[in-house]
Order: structure tokens, then C-alpha cells, then sequence
């Protein structure tokens, strides 16, 4: 009974600021602008956020191995220019098989430069983000990548019983990583591995390989998001994705997972990356200029990161790493 | 300190430098117009603010961490600053206030990493998104221009041949040089990097010695960016959104940790010079940008992964 109150205790701490933050926002944003709570934005809020959302969740898989992915933006423009090229010169099922691969691919040469090179996660996933989106302006030209089939406009645009498809995506992407998480022994594994190398490495974990996984999982996850993305504005382009590096981070450590590794929140995730879509969407909303938005983000990011290390050091229990 | 492994030109430099030396050859050879003597003063003329840029990104990446909002930190103190020239019609004025401008964005940054303990590459990625945001809003997308006559010198000026960046740069160079390697600041930042809590324990204060590192980093990018608006004689919000990935791999390239801690500045200086040859020659062959990411990411993640060998090595045989 007393594990049981410890397990929500601890769940409350890792998602309570965010969820209080959320209410905030959403009763500020429908004081301003009435058609808030209207059915329409509501699903416009929820096809914003489920890119996003399948983001952060690979963010928060690489975070929990005690690495960061500075270069989930670029690949999801990677993989859309690499989807929507595989899906207007073959068929919808070649594009979203091309940016999963494209993705999955991207993520994990990340991953492999990181375990079997050394090179730090930072500097793997800058170098990830040059190339990517390299990759990204030759393969398109520079250009939007047009006239994706139908099939696959409909995982951004389309309906299934009055709520967008894109929600039953993160649902699915929420199911499966969250059970895969709490329940497969390889999941159980990544919290060993952000926790400690030498201990995971002396409980038998494939340290390098689950490590090299996480990053290529959130590599596909990125490429999955950039298909909702494609799919919603009908094209795959080179420019998708800048700064959602940041976005996923804030949406992560929103959420309550610790940068550094070995804790991690996913139903936090959802929250997280809610609360940066509903700030957006309400500025949207409100008409303040995308530049603004774009200053208000960044504060807001840094501020979120900045709140999230002063709560950690007043109960100091987790060891800071800078 | 004197660890001999530390002077020693290490395998990636040895690698990237003979790599330079066939490039330019076979260039030189292949694409006639690389020796012209217009076209070396151009290239010193890109590589100049570059080595500022990378000086700077070598110093925060000695101490530790790492400074992805040189790009826009540079768009944003160019516009400042100009906007200031042309108010006050001075341009003393202006050039104070972009130098002021970029160290004052970069204290933000050491405050944030120093001591509210933000991880550098969430601290610089929020300062890159915001200060691009706060550019294109004061601008409203479009370069500021005609600033007062002389405000573009260190960017446009020649001595006879030589650009007046060139001798500029190699006075701030030296002056960086002798700040690392020959003041106690600089050594701190040295053992910061290397092994706080050994530096805690010596009386350095890791947090005052971060935020003095983003200040030194901050100046420099300020001069950077005086020299990259007088070279186009304006200040657009999206002056070199890229300059900071080609810093970090100038500083990769030439062979300093990127963990931190090790690895002489002058070598930041040594890497640019085959990221801003390798530019050019892109340049005169007329490949996209996009090549040039590709290529520009590709040498950053090889090399590093080339020096981790030799310290993997290092490590184990201390074991």
C-alpha cells in the first residue's frame, strides 16, 4: 500500500507543475479567444500536438539513455523529403515505409558514432543535424516535394469517428512504447543503462546495442512524425523542423524526465508536448506574429529547463549533470 | 598541464591537414582560379571572422560545454548595432554596441549554464530560436543598411593587398592564445573542462569561471560579427545561421576534446583553415548548399570519431 502512495507520490512530482501549467494556459488562451474550447481548434490543437508528441517520445527514449538528439528537426525533414519522394514515384505504402527507414537509418548511425566511436551525443547529433538536413535540400532540390498520394495525406488530415488520425497514431505510439517501456526486459533495460553504464554492463545488458536502439527508435520516431507532417501540409520539405530539437527537449523535461538519463516520464511527454502545442496554438489564436512566437518559445523552453534544475537542486536527488 | 600528448599534432590533424594539402593541390590544378590572388584574399577574408567564431567555440568547448547560438547571436548584435550607428551617426558607437550586444547574449547564456546549471546545448539551442525570433521582429525580415561611412572597415578595407581583417584577427588570435595558455583564467578553464570537482577543490569557482568563458566567447563573436556586416555593408537577420556548425567542426578538425579540457586554442585556428578552403573550393565548383551541410556535418562526426581512438587508448593504459 505505502510502494503504491510512493509510485503516484512520485508521479505527481514528475507531472504536477506541468498539468497545473496546462490549466493555466488553457484557461488564459479561452479568456482571450473564445473559439479555444471550440470542437475544430480542439482537434486542430490535437493534430498539432501528435507530431510533436511522437518527437519527444524518441527525444525522451535517447534522453533516458543519458544522451540528447540535437538533430530530430532535421531528420524529420529528411525523412519527409525522403517519404514523399518514395510515395509520389512509387505508392503511399513505399513513402511511409521510405521515412520510417530514412528516419530509423538517420537515428542510428547517430546512435552508432555515439557507442561504438565515442563521439559525444551532442557533437554525433549536430554533426546528424548538418547532414540531414543536407540530405534534405539535395534530394528535394530545395524545393517542396508535391502531390503526395491521397493515403497518405489522410494520416494528417483525415477522420476516424469525429477525431483525427493523428491521435490514433500517438495513441498507438504511446501504447506500444509505454508497454514496451514498463513491461519487455529490453525496455526495463534502457532506465539501467541512463542509470549506469558499469551496472547495467555487469546485469548482462547489451549496453551498446540497446543504447544504439534508442536513437535509432527516435530517429523512426521522427520520421514518423514528419509523415503527419507532410501529410498535413501535402508535401514533404526541406525546411520542416526548425528548433523542434528544442521543442522535444522542453516537451520532455516538461514532462519530467531527467536530462542526464535513467528516469523518464512518457505520460509527462504527452503533457509536455500538449503544453508547448497549446501555447503555440493560443498565440495562433491571439494573432501575435510568428516572430514573437518565436522569442516566447525559446524564453519559454530555457525558462521551463531553468525551473526544472532549481526544483531538482532544492530536493537534490538527482546529481546534476551539466 | 604539460602533458606532451597535448603539443603533439594529433592523428586527425595529420589526417585533415595532408587531406588539405592534395586538395589544393589537385584544386589548384583542376580549377585555375583558386590561385588567384583575388581569390585567396577572399578566402582569408571568409576565413577571418570564421576564426573568431571558432576561437570562441574552441573556449566554451574547452570549458565543457558547447555554443550553438553563435549564428544567431552574431544576426542579432549585427542589427543592434548598426541600428545604433545610424541613430547616433557615430560609428564608434555602433561598433561598442555590437561588441556590447554580443557579450551581453552570451553572459545570458553563461548565467544560465554557470548557475542555474542548464545544459549549454538547451541554454544556446533557447538562445538560438528566441534571438532569431527578436531579429526578424526588429527588422522585420529585411537587412538593415546604408550605415555610416567607415562602419564597414574592418570588413571592406585593404592594406595594399591584404584585407584589414586579416591583421585584426591574427592580433585577437594571439591575444586569445596568450589568455588560454598563459593566464590563470585560462588554465582554469582548462582544468574546468577537464575535471571540475579538481578544480572545485583547487578554490576555482566552476560557475564564475563558466560565466567568464561565455564573456570571453561573447567578445569575440561580437568582433566576428562587425567584420561579417562590413564585408556586405549591412546587417541582415539571417547573416550566417549556419557559422556555428562550421565552427564546431573547425574546432573537431583541429584537434581539440570535444569533451573538454584538452587541446591548445591555436588549434581552432589550425581547423579553419580547411573548413574555409574546403567552403571555397565548394563555392568556385558551384555545389549547393546543401553538399556542403552534408560534408560540413560528415567531417565533424568522422573526425571525431577519428580522436576517439587514440584516447580510448589513453585511458585504458592509465587504468
Amino acid at each position: 500500500m505505502k510502494n503504491v502512495l510512493m509510485k503516484h507520490s512520485k508521479l505527481v512530482r514528475d507531472i504536477g507543475p506541468g498539468i497545473t501549467l496546462l490549466i493555466i494556459l488553457s484557461a488564459g488562451f479561452s479568456y482571450f479567444a473564445p473559439e479555444y474550447y471550440r470542437q475544430s481548434n480542439i482537434n486542430n490543437i490535437i493534430r498539432q500536438a501528435s507530431p510533436l508528441f511522437i518527437a519527444s517520445v524518441g527525444q525522451m527514449l535517447v534522453v533516458l539513455v543519458a544522451g540528447i538528439d540535437i538533430s530530430t528537426g532535421a531528420v524529420v525533414a529528411f525523412s519527409s523529403v525522403c517519404g514523399a519522394l518514395a510515395a509520389v514515384n512509387g505508392n503511399a505504402a513505399y513513402g511511409v515505409a521510405a521515412a520510417l527507414l530514412s528516419g530509423f537509418l538517420a537515428g542510428g548511425t547517430s546512435g552508432l558514432f555515439v557507442t561504438v566511436f565515442r563521439v559525444q551525443p551532442v557533437i554525433a547529433t549536430i554533426g546528424m543535424l548538418s547532414i540531414a538536413r543536407g540530405f534534405a535540400l539535395v534530394l528535394s532540390g530545395g524545393e517542396p516535394v508535391d502531390n503526395i498520394p491521397d493515403a497518405i495525406k489522410f494520416l494528417g488530415t483525415g477522420e476516424i469517428a469525429g477525431l483525427p488520425v493523428p491521435f490514433f497514431i500517438s495513441a498507438g505510439v504511446f501504447a506500444l512504447v509505454g508497454c514496451w517501456l514498463s513491461y519487455l526486459p529490453s525496455g526495463r533495460s534502457l532506465f539501467a543503462i541512463g542509470g549506469s553504464d558499469e551496472a547495467a554492463k555487469a546485469a548482462g545488458i547489451s549496453v551498446r546495442t540497446w543504447r544504439t536502439m534508442a536513437y535509432a527508435l527516435a530517429g523512426a520516431l521522427a520520421g514518423l512524425a514528419a509523415l503527419i507532417y507532410a501529410a498535413r501540409s501535402g508535401s514533404g520539405q526541406p525546411t520542416f523542423g526548425y528548433g523542434l530539437e528544442l521543442q522535444t527537449i522542453g516537451a520532455v523535461v516538461l514532462g519530467g524526465t531527467t536530462l542526464g538519463g535513467g528516469h523518464a516520464t512518457l505520460i509527462g511527454t504527452a503533457i509536455g508536448a500538449l503544453i508547448i502545442t497549446v501555447l503555440s496554438n493560443g498565440m495562433d489564436l491571439t494573432g501575435v506574429s510568428p516572430y514573437i512566437q518565436n522569442v516566447v518559445l525559446g524564453i519559454a523552453i530555457v525558462a521551463i529547463v531553468v525551473f526544472d534544475r532549481l526544483r531538482r537542486l532544492s530536493s537534490s536527488q538527482h546529481p546534476v549533470i551539466a | 598541464m604539460r602533458n606532451p600528448i597535448e603539443h603533439m599534432p594529433s592523428l586527425p590533424t595529420i589526417v585533415s591537414a595532408s587531406v588539405l594539402l592534395i586538395a589544393v593541390i589537385g584544386l589548384a590544378l583542376l580549377e585555375p582560379r583558386f590561385i588567384v590572388s583575388q581569390n585567396l584574399a577572399n578566402i582569408a577574408l571568409q576565413a577571418a571572422p570564421l576564426i573568431l567564431v571558432a576561437l570562441a567555440q574552441g573556449i566554451v568547448i574547452i570549458s565543457g560545454g558547447i555554443d550553438l547560438s553563435q549564428g544567431a547571436a552574431i544576426a542579432f548584435a549585427g542589427i543592434v548595432g548598426m541600428l545604433a550607428a545610424l541613430a547616433s551617426n557615430s560609428i564608434w558607437v555602433g561598433w561598442f554596441i555590437v561588441i556590447a550586444t554580443g557579450v551581453a547574449l552570451s553572459a545570458i547564456n553563461g548565467a544560465l549554464v554557470g548557475w542555474m546549471r542548464v545544459p549549454a546545448f538547451v541554454a544556446t539551442a533557447g538562445m538560438l530560436t528566441y534571438v532569431d525570433g527578436a531579429s526578424f521582429l526588429i527588422t522585420g525580415g529585411l537587412p538593415i543598411e546604408f550605415p555610416p561611412d567607415g562602419y564597414s572597415w574592418f570588413g571592406r578595407a585593404f592594406f595594399g593587398p591584404v584585407p584589414v581583417a586579416i591583421p585584426v584577427v591574427a592580433i585577437i588570435s594571439l591575444l586569445t592564445c596568450v589568455l588560454m595558455h598563459r593566464t590563470r583564467i585560462g588554465r582554469s578553464i582548462y582544468l574546468l573542462g577537464d575535471n571540475e570537482e579538481a578544480a572545485r577543490i583547487v578554490g576555482i569557482n566552476p560557475s564564475l569561471c563558466r560565466f567568464y568563458v561565455f564573456l570571453i566567447a561573447g567578445f569575440l563573436t561580437g568582433c566576428a560579427s562587425i567584420i561579417l556586416t562590413g564585408r556586405i555593408d549591412s546587417a541582415p537577420p539571417s547573416l550566417s545561421p549556419t557559422i556555428q556548425f562550421e565552427a564546431i567542426a573547425a574546432v573537431a578538425i583541429g584537434g581539440i576534446s570535444m569533451s573538454g579540457g584538452h587541446g591548445g586554442i591555436w588549434r581552432a585556428i589550425a581547423g579553419v583553415v580547411p573548413v574555409a578552403v574546403a567552403g571555397n573550393i565548394l563555392n568556385l565548383m558551384g555545389v549547393q548548399t546543401g553538399a556542403q551541410l552534408i560534408i560540413i556535418g560528415g567531417i565533424t562526426v568522422g573526425v571525431v570519431a577519428l580522436q576517439a581512438l587514440p584516447v580510448i587508448q589513453l585511458k585504458r593504459s592509465r587504468r
